[in-house]
This record gives C-alpha cells, sequence and structure tokens, in this order.
C-alpha cells in the first residue's frame, strides 16, 4: 500500500487486523433451482405433523392484479385494529421445528403465547416452552435494546441482562415484511385460503397461508438453512441431522389490545426482586441457557 | 447458473476476507462484519436483476458491502438511543474506528477503507463510491493532511 502514510496504515491495522480466512457460507447463499423440492418438503413437514396440505393439487397462482388486492388484504389483517388505544399484538401460536428431509426429526413442538408492544417501547412479553422445561416460562424484555428478563417463579425473581442477544424468530414480522414487499409474490387459492408464497430471500423461503374470507393469518412455513435450531434439535440425538429446518407456526390467537402493561414483563411481576442475570442460579440458568442466550 | 450470479460467486470466493475486514472497519466488531457481508451477499443474489451491467459486478458487490456495513452501524446506534424497560444503562455501542480515523469525513475515511482493506485502485473506488477518480484522488489527500494535523497536533500536545 505505496500510497498511504505508515503512520495510518498502522492505526488501520489496529482498527481492523488482518485475521484468519472466514468460513466461506455460499452454500447458504446460493439460490435453489429446485423449487420442486421446496414445495416436497413443505408437505412432508405439514403430513408429519398433521396438518392438511389444501395445496397439494397444486393450484395456480392468482393474476397480478388479484394477487396485489390479496397481498393488501392479507397486510391489512395484519395491521393493529384498534388505532392508537390498540397496539399491543396479542399472538398465541403453536410451533414446530422440524427438519424437512425426516419427518421424525421434530426438534421441538410447543404452544407459545407473545405480547408485543408495537407502539414505539417494543416491549415484549413471551410464555413459551422449551424442550426440557415441563412448564412454560417467561421472558420480556426490549426489542430495541435486546435488554431480556426471565422471570422465575419459585423466587420471585427477575433476572435480566442488556447485551443483545439477537433477534429472535418473529413470524409475525417476517409475515409483515414480506407482504410489504408486495411485488415478487405469489398467491394462490387453496380452498378456504390464500396461500402467499416468497421465495425472494433464498435462504428463507415463507408460505403464508390466510383465511379467504377474514384474511387473517392462519398458518406460516418457512424454511432456514443452516444450523441455527441446532440446540433444540440436539436434544434428539436420534434423529438424523439436518441442513435445513422449517418451522411451521399454526395461528391460534392474534389481535390486538390496548393494555400496554401486557407487554411488560415488570409490570407483570411489580413485586418481583430484580437481579442481573449474572446471578442466576445455576439449576435455573441452565434449564433454559441455550436457547435464550441469558 | 446465470452469467451474474457466477460472478457474484467468483467474487464471493475470491474476495470473502476483504470484503469482512472493510465491513469490520466500518462496524467495529468482526463479528457482525461476518453477518454484514453475509446479508450483503443475500440481498445481491436476490436483487441481481437490479444490476445493470454499466459496470463491473466487484464495484456492485463493494457498494453493497459497503451500504450494508453502514445500514448495520446506523441501526446499532439507533438501538442504543432508544433502549427502554431496562434495569441499569447497557453499555455504549463500542466506536466502530479509532478516534483519529473516526474524525475523518465518511466519504475520506470510506475512500481509506477501500484502499488500503479491499485493495482497490482508484478508478475502482470511484465506481463503488460513484464519484470521480479525482474526487477519489482528493479525498485521500485530504485524508492524508487531515491525519498529519491530527499526528502532529497530538505529538506537540
Amino acid at each position: 500500500m505505496v500510497d498511504l502514510d505508515p503512520r495510518l496504515v498502522r492505526e488501520l491495522e489496529r482498527i481492523a487486523p488482518a485475521e484468519p480466512a472466514p468460513e466461506p457460507r455460499w452454500r447458504e447463499l446460493r439460490p435453489r433451482h429446485n423449487r420442486v423440492r421446496v414445495a416436497a418438503v413443505a408437505i412432508v413437514v405439514a403430513a408429519a405433523i398433521g396438518l392438511a396440505v389444501p395445496w397439494q393439487r397444486g393450484p395456480a397462482s392468482l393474476s397480478a392484479a388479484e394477487a396485489a388486492r390479496v397481498v393488501q388484504r392479507a397486510a391489512a389483517a395484519l395491521a393493529p385494529t384498534g388505532g392508537a388505544s390498540g397496539g399491543v399484538l396479542h399472538v398465541r401460536m403453536h410451533v414446530t421445528v422440524a427438519s424437512p428431509y425426516h419427518p421424525k426429526a421434530v426438534a421441538w413442538s410447543g404452544d407459545e403465547e407473545r405480547w408485543t408492544d408495537e407502539r414505539g417501547a417494543r416491549t415484549f412479553r413471551f410464555r413459551t416452552t422449551f424442550p426440557n422445561l415441563t412448564a412454560p416460562i417467561e421472558l420480556g424484555g426490549s426489542r430495541r435494546s435486546g435488554a431480556i428478563s426471565v422471570y422465575d417463579p419459585s423466587t420471585a425473581t427477575l433476572y435480566s441482562r442488556h447485551r443483545p442477544i439477537g433477534p429472535f424468530a418473529d413470524p409475525v414480522e417476517q409475515a409483515k415484511r414480506e407482504l410489504r414487499g408486495g411485488t415478487g409474490l405469489t398467491v394462490r387459492r387453496a380452498g378456504d385460503t390464500y396461500r402467499i408464497e416468497d421465495d425472494r430471500d433464498i435462504r428463507s423461503p415463507t408460505v403464508l397461508v390466510v383465511d379467504a374470507k377474514t384474511f387473517r393469518p392462519i398458518r406460516q412455513i418457512s424454511t432456514i438453512a443452516g444450523a441455527a435450531p441446532f440446540a433444540l434439535y440436539s436434544q434428539k440425538p436420534r434423529a438424523p441431522l439436518s441442513e435445513e429446518w422449517q418451522t411451521v407456526t399454526e395461528y391460534r390467537v392474534y389481535e390486538y389490545l390496548s393494555d400496554g402493561d401486557l407487554a411488560s414483563i415488570r409490570a407483570q411481576h411489580p413485586r418481583a426482586k430484580i437481579a442481573a442475570a449474572r446471578a442466576m442460579p445455576r439449576s435455573f440458568r441452565e434449564r433454559f441457557q441455550p436457547w435464550t442466550g441469558l | 447458473m446465470d452469467p451474474v450470479l457466477r460472478e457474484i460467486e467468483r467474487s464471493y470466493s475470491r474476495n470473502l476476507t476483504r470484503f469482512v475486514r472493510l465491513a469490520h472497519a466500518i462496524v467495529g466488531s468482526r463479528e457482525s462484519a461476518e453477518e454484514v457481508v453475509h446479508d450483503a451477499f443475500a440481498g445481491a443474489i436476490r436483487d441481481r436483476a437490479d444490476f445493470r451491467g454499466s459496470g463491473p459486478v466487484d464495484a456492485w458487490l463493494w457498494r453493497i458491502v459497503v451500504n450494508a456495513a453502514r445500514r448495520s452501524l446506523r441501526d446499532r446506534a439507533r438501538d442504543y438511543e432508544l433502549e427502554v424497560d431496562a434495569v441499569e444503562a447497557p453499555p455504549a455501542p463500542e466506536l466502530a474506528v479509532s478516534p483519529l480515523v473516526a474524525s475523518l469525513p465518511e466519504r475520506q475515511r470510506l475512500v481509506v477503507f477501500l484502499r488500503y482493506y479491499a485493495d482497490l485502485d482508484y478508478r475502482a473506488i470511484a465506481d463503488v463510491l460513484g464519484v470521480t477518480v479525482g474526487t477519489v484522488s482528493a479525498s485521500l489527500a485530504a485524508a492524508h493532511a487531515h491525519l498529519r494535523t491530527a499526528l502532529e497536533a497530538t505529538a506537540h500536545g
């Protein structure tokens, strides 16, 4: 680098030192040419968990104008219904994470309930289960900052951590983002539903199934490459490994509420002691740490 | 495989280390840089139809990575400002670059980064940033002058 001052070069070396080459991840990036395979694996997973598969006969896609109308209505059905006073999204869903290639390799299947304040604070509260938990666990925090707390009912303590732990998989956010994008989606009529298919992001093709009358979300199937849910999967070591995973989200409740406290874990447990996550008893931490990063 | 995709793959295999290093300099973290580059390439592959063929694919990819890194840095800064519902204040995001280089205007800083980490010549840097070769040259000269002054002030201070 002959044209840069050596003192500047020293500075630049400090900022981003030369390091060994990162692991190439082209395999995750490259487009899938075999779309039939994607469709097929969706059917395998859906069948594995006992779902109806209304598109097995391969319904034709709607015209561009019809598709745009369905996408618009589906986006409206996901949006707040109560105006400024109804900004807390309450979703109850049943989630199944499974290998698309091995129907018996269900990494996790459980119920989850989420309250998310969409009015700016972006506070959230989840009640969810993990593979080694017999009872649901309650998590909450802020989507903006990544701050997260977990509630230990046995000691009435909220353990909190403020270092961002990365985004949660959020099927609702994903659906909204896809519908907002608008163009490039394929829409098919399948019985009493519409299937809105999005394979624009090659890493995560998604299908959103909505009610043909109300346009409310019924089911969402998303595929992710890589080993993201490996911690979940490792709970079933006898199941074959998979390089791709599908998450099937069945929406049981999708509504907007006005009470912001529903999305605040601290408001729900006003008398809870507050402690740093590092003070969490090991026995409590080990129950969920692989999935929360706390 | 379509020709643009082939070019993207070629550039990815050939330049991955440099892409990540450049992103590291902008976002301030090697780990985030790898994610930024991954996301940038996912976007490039998805939107490859947008590539008009008016310049080299490489320049288009460098521009996408630079923009993705800048966007990531902005998002992190915004998330920090909007931190709510915290028991205690979270640590501030790390300064992406050392104070000396951080004090450069953004265009000068990007020109320096593209010259050093990406090892691009003036023409290629101009293509990436959408400026003329003369502007690249002037930006580098200005960056040097700025740093010389700053270093001398430090030495005498």
